[in-house]
């Protein structure tokens, strides 16, 4: 990921210079972010696929804990909304608040990802790993490589808080915060659908259940 | 960029000759060279296992190689000519030719196509050590699950096989990235989207291709590497795992990709012919617009290869109306082709003939493509040696002979000397020849109900003349191929003058010299109309305001990048050591795992080793400036 | 007429372009006229409120940040209750938190990526990709009996 952030300056690389007028590296990440989609698209598919096909337990009614996953996607959420403001604050050259901004990013991202070593540790001691069954195989990966692009997404946003070479965090180089930013805020989208498909819907998941009605039913109760 | 002050890590290549500024290289031409060359030894090898594959089949109960090997050989004959041959070489005219066809100095990210070449390279050396290192692939090149399931395919043959393909979709996807960048922000002044050539076009169509298509197929090789390395449950019928959606996802990139490797050489003979029959493309809005209606409407057809899978009449008849609307975007091109040369004055030179061979196999591998379009027709030919002629067509008939057509068109502008129109002929007849013997009477094998991937077949059965015909005419392949080999010997040693159009061409790259010095352009050229530099040349030729105006106007003003001061991206090592950390990081998960002490986690400890090395390189990537200051 | 592709398809078919097709001119080509649609000036007004609120003078302020923020919040809390309510909502349960979802996504790529704001062809390609996906992932699903699975045993 870190390639992008400097290649905008390579040949062509400032506003004017381009035919459509953006820049080149802020294209590439979001040719990039397109691809991603097929990428995560192809893991959610797989998931979606495997619905309701585990042939023994523990299904996914039995073991996940909205209460507990509704707190740490609410935590992604605002550490969107943290990124969003330290870039708005290094386009405005106020470097200090920009920075206090990225690093809550950075420690929001790491709270997420701490609430998902908690939660995989809990699944392994309960019986679900990713040997165990089809449930357990498609949620550990998909799960585990958004876990892990927030943890590159961290190490970015890190090394933008603390590389302290000059005009860094203002309004010179904000395009370098935009990318990680672009790249911060596609990790929370891609966690929105999967909140909400694999655990929302998903939880209704489960051996017996054969019609949505009787799902919700089960969820009521 | 030069007030970061970062400590170097390793000092840039500052000699232009020699080995180590190859390593260094971000020149694209360079970079191209690097790819075709690769390539085509990939090509030879190929060719190699194939004449094998024909050698045993030859004759009936032959024993020329055993079976585990003729499996192997089968495998990796399709891998490395799809993955290694067709798409690097695709890659190696991108490289070349759509900077200059754009006006452009160099790609958008020159060390990013650095990286796409080394990853590449190291990639293919990795799924080619399989020979060596407890024998190759032998599940077929699209590695059906569960027959690549560690129950059935217990070697590392197949582990070889998802890894290095997930290198090389790394390579693919950064190159990707890069041409659709540059296609769509660097080209010259004036040069809108519909006034790019075609060439270009194809390339913007392919890299969005590609840069869609290859995540799917990374997914399936990670879920099919973890399958076998990890024992998760993805494709594993005993958890209730279902092979079929390796099939899909497979597809889904695997229909994409069969555009992604026929678009380029579409595009490549959209720019022969109107040369060599001296008239403007017909119709070139229908090609370009026909080009991105295939790019699309390829995402929609992909479960046409899995007809006899069983998904039920509704799918099964909504995919073979799609796969048969597609061939009209297919016709609307050949037919677009047909009349460009219509009443053209032809120059039936060495690239001419290879395009128009193209056309004439093209349309005999659509046409039995759209014969197993209808899913009752499919099954009959499922999985025989109907099929395989029909792939050959379009991929040898179609992509082969357009990528030799581009290399007989654009040689004298890479190298400053023409190809020898003599041999280059005989090895147009020999190919053609050729190629109508080892695969036209495939259809027949198919027909009668040869099966693909049987290492023999019992006497009797009516097929040994057709398969004795076959491998003749690949042994006449192989002599054409050695032709070319000879004519580039001697092409090479020969002295010529450099002509810098020796065609009297319609697109940039011939404006500047041959070879093109290494910034390209003198000054950025300014483009008012499609095929600029032709109307340039003949002014007369535009029978409009636009010509006389043309025609009145002086040259355009001198760049302000122009004169002595261009800055060109300075050589660079990291590139290459980010490569060679990924292609480590992935064959981490080869067979050397070891388990974490006080877990049951099978850790790869080697892909750790790769990180580190990536994430140096990284690091010194990103704080290694562009160019030097004051570098030219 | 920014956008190449509409561009292009002027070129084509258009009349006033010197398209290659040389269509006649209809009433329906021509723009409508200000204030004749059927809420009066009402339409134009509410997008003007919008676009003024949003689009504002090109870099958006913490506070219309912050704003979307809490909207986001809203919507997760949404979400949340919608889950734990007691009918569950039958069979409109996924289709609504599908579209909870959507609305959440759209925002985020809308205004915390800046689509909004920034040129139509970055909308233009990440929708390529976000819409390929939905669109294959979908088929692949109905074709695997996914999408509205038999039920498994007769009720």
């Amino acid at each position: 990921m870190a390639q992008a952030t400097l290649q905008g300056q390579e040949q062509h690389g400032n506003v004017a210079d381009t035919n459509t007028g953006i820049s080149n590296r802020k294209m590439l990440m979001w040719v990039f972010l397109a691809s991603d989609c097929l990428f995560f698209g192809s893991f959610i598919a797989t998931y979606l696929v495997y619905r309701n096909e585990s042939l023994v337990g523990p299904y996914p009614n039995e073991i996940l804990d909205i209460p507990v996953t509704s707190i740490s996607t609410f935590v992604l959420l605002m550490s969107s909304l943290a990124m969003v403001l330290a870039l708005n604050y290094a386009q405005k050259d106020r470097a200090g608040l920009a920075r206090f901004w990225i690093l809550a990013v950075a420690a929001l991202g790491l709270v997420f990802l701490g609430f998902q070593v908690v939660e995989f540790t809990t699944f392994v001691d309960e019986g679900l790993t990713i040997h165990q069954n089809l449930f357990g195989t498609t949620f550990f990966i998909l799960t585990g490589f958004h876990g892990l692009h927030v943890f590159v997404g961290v190490l970015w946003l890190l090394g933008m808080a603390f590389a302290h070479f000059k005009g860094a965090l203002t309004s010179r180089s904000a395009e370098d915060l935009e990318m990680a930013g672009l790249y911060w805020h596609f990790v929370d989208i891609v966690w929105i659908v999967i909140f909400t498909v694999i655990y929302l819907i998903g939880f209704s998941d489960g051996e017996g259940i054969e019609t949505i009605e009787h799902a919700a039913t089960i969820i009521g109760g | 960029m030069t007030t970061i002050a970062f400590p170097t890590l390793i000092s840039r290549p500052t000699s232009y000759t020699g080995l180590w500024s190859w390593i260094g290289t971000v020149d694209h031409k360079r970079i191209g060279t690097l790819y075709g060359v690769t390539a085509f030894l990939y090509f030879l090898v190929g060719g190699i296992e194939a004449l094998i594959i024909r050698g045993q089949l030859a004759q009936a109960e032959s024993d020329l190689v055993s079976p585990e090997i003729f499996n192997q050989l089968f495998t990796m004959h399709g891998t490395t000519m799809v993955f290694l041959v067709v798409m690097p070489m695709s890659a190696a005219f991108f490289n070349w030719m759509v900077p200059l066809m754009i006006g452009a100095r160099d790609v958008a990210f020159p060390r990013l196509n650095a990286f796409s070449y080394w990853t590449f390279l190291f990639g293919s050396i990795f799924l080619n050590l399989s020979f060596f290192l407890g024998g190759a692939p032998d599940a077929g090149w699209f590695g059906y699950a569960n027959l690549t399931g560690i129950t059935y395919s217990p070697g590392d043959g197949v582990t070889f096989w998802a890894l290095g393909l997930t290198i090389l979709g790394v390579a693919s996807l950064a190159a990707s990235f890069n041409f659709v960048v540059t296609i769509l922000n660097m080209r010259a002044p004036g040069m809108s989207l519909m006034k790019m050539p075609v060439f270009v076009w194809m390339a913007l169509v392919t890299s969005v291709l590609m840069a869609l298509a290859m995540p799917i197929i990374a997914v399936a090789l990670i879920q099919l590497t973890l399958d076998r390395v990890w024992d998760t449950n993805f494709f594993n019928p005993a958890a209730g795992g279902d092979p079929v959606l390796w099939q899909h996802l497979f597809w889904l990139f695997g229909h994409p990709e069969v555009y992604i490797l026929i678009l380029p050489a579409m595009g490549i003979i959209s720019e022969v012919l109107p040369v060599f029959s001296r008239k403007p493309l017909f119709g070139y809005p229908a090609v370009v617009f026909a080009g991105a209606v295939i790019g699309f409407m390829g995402w929609f057809v992909w479960s046409h290869h899995m007809f006899t899978v069983g998904l039920g009449p509704a799918a099964n008849s909504a995919f073979a109306i799609s796969t048969m609307l597609i061939a009209v975007p297919t016709g609307v091109k050949i037919f677009n082709w047909i009349a460009t040369t219509w009443g053209g004055r032809l120059q039936l030179n060495s690239a001419m003939l290879f395009s128009l061979g193209f056309i004439a196999m093209f349309i005999v591998g659509g046409l039995s493509g759209v014969s197993h379009a209808s899913p009752p027709t499919d099954a009959q030919q499922q999985d025989t040696y109907y099929i395989v002629a029909h792939f050959h067509y379009v991929l040898f008939g179609g992509a082969i002979l357009g990528l030799f057509a581009g290399g007989f068109y654009w040689w004298p502008k890479m190298t400053g000397k023409r190809l020898g129109e003599k041999l280059g002929k005989w090895q147009f007849w020999l190919m053609l020849v050729g190629f109508n013997l080892t695969f036209g009477p495939m259809h027949w094998l198919g027909m009668n109900g040869m099966p693909r991937r049987i290492a023999t077949y019992a006497d009797g059965l009516g097929w040994e003349m057709s398969n004795a015909i076959s491998s003749a005419g690949a042994l006449l392949l192989a002599l054409s191929v050695l032709l070319f080999i000879i004519n580039f010997i001697r092409t090479t040693s020969s002295r010529q003058e450099p002509e810098d159009d020796p065609w009297d061409a319609r697109t940039l790259e011939w404006s500047i010299p041959s070879p093109p010095p290494a910034y390209n352009f003198a000054r950025i050229p300014q483009v008012k109309s499609l095929d600029d530099f032709w109307y340039t040349k003949h002014p007369e030729l535009l029978h409009d305001e636009r010509g006389e105006e043309a025609a009145a106007s002086a040259p355009a003003e001198e760049d302000t990048h122009g004169g002595g001061s261009i800055h060109l991206p300075g050589m660079s090592y990291y590139p290459f050591i980010v490569s060679i950390g990924v292609v480590i990081g992935v064959a981490g998960f080869m067979d050397v795992l070891v388990e974490l002490p006080g877990t049951n986690i099978q850790f790869p400890w080697l892909s750790a080793v790769g990180i580190v090395i990536g994430m140096f390189g990284l690091i010194g990537w990103t704080f290694e400036p562009v160019s030097e200051e004051g570098g030219h | 007429m920014a956008n190449p592709i509409s561009r292009t398809w002027r070129k084509l078919f258009y009349h006033d372009s010197g398209g290659y097709f040389l269509l006649p001119e209809v009433d329906s080509a021509q723009p409508e006229p200000m204030n004749e649609g059927p809420f009066g000036d009402a339409g134009p007004q509410v997008v003007g409120w919008f676009n003024r609120w949003t689009y504002g003078d090109r870099v958006a302020t913490p506070l219309f940040y912050t704003a979307i923020g809490v909207l986001l919040a809203i919507l997760t809390v949404l979400e949340v209750w919608f889950f734990t309510l007691d009918d569950g909502f039958g069979a409109f349960f996924v289709p609504m938190m599908l579209l909870l979802a959507l609305a959440k996504f759209v925002i985020v790529v809308a205004f915390f990526m800046h689509l909004r704001f920034d040129k139509n062809l970055l909308t233009l390609i990440f929708a390529s990709g976000f819409v390929i996906s939905i669109a294959v992932f979908m088929i692949v699903l109905s074709v695997q009996d996914k999408v509205n699975p038999a039920p498994l045993v007769a009720p």
